[in-house]
């Protein structure tokens, strides 16, 4: 399993609903294919350098996921079938991770976020 | 020392040298492809990559600047040249 990183950008004209359903269909794609997601980071409209299928505008959704390469083609191909992505781009960032050290990575930061909530209730 | 004098005069004008790369000397300076601000301070006006004589970087990590830089241009976070606005007053009379 390899750390990517995806960023997509959406069509910035999109409503909340269906733009929200765009967002959604890729993480739960990514799900599907027995990848862990991270974050989904979305940075909102900003605007492009330069002109992307007539928008000056985008809604940029960066992805952080660890998954197999399988699953990344098969991203690919569903963001380029999608008409309302105007442009996206892979980032491998790190090689090899071991799905069993996510899971317990995963454990740690939530015990650590549980202890910090828990240590705030006793502060107050 | 007149000869000195005219030739700093003269690089002045073109371009400051740095001598050290920023990267090394600050190692808590991160190069990332997202964070089009601090790459966009390595490339011209024209959205051309600074050469390393210039900005100074050392081989390392002028490389690793330049994959980013053109990365972010990849997704529209940089322009690969800024020619776009001459065009469009050209249209737009």
């Amino acid at each position: 399993m390899n750390h990517y990183e995806t960023i997509y950008i959406a069509d910035p004209t999109l409503d909340d609903d269906p733009l929200k359903e765009t967002i959604d269909k890729f993480s739960d794609l990514i799900k599907k294919l027995k990848g862990f997601i991270v974050k989904v980071d979305e940075w909102g409209k900003r605007k492009l350098a330069y002109e992307v299928k007539r928008f000056d505008k985008g809604y940029y959704v960066v992805l952080d996921f660890y998954a197999l390469p399988e699953t990344v083609t098969e991203l690919e191909r569903n963001l380029k079938l999608d008409d309302q992505i105007l442009k996206y781009i892979t980032v491998k960032i790190d090689e090899n991770v071991d799905p069993k050290d996510l899971v317990s990575k995963e454990k740690e930061i939530e015990d650590t976020t549980e202890e910090s909530h828990n240590e705030h209730l006793e502060e107050k | 020392m007149a000869y000195n004098d005219t030739f700093s005069h003269e690089r002045k004008r073109v371009f400051i040298k740095h001598k050290i790369c920023r990267f090394c000397a600050d190692s808590s300076l991160k190069i990332d492809y997202k964070d089009s601000k601090n790459l966009a301070a390595f490339t011209t006006e024209r959205g051309k990559i600074i050469p390393r004589r210039i900005s100074g970087n050392c081989a390392k990590h002028q490389r690793v600047l330049a994959v980013a830089i053109k990365r972010a241009r990849n997704i529209a976070l940089l322009p690969f040249t800024t020619a776009k606005i001459k065009t469009k007053e050209h249209r737009e009379p």
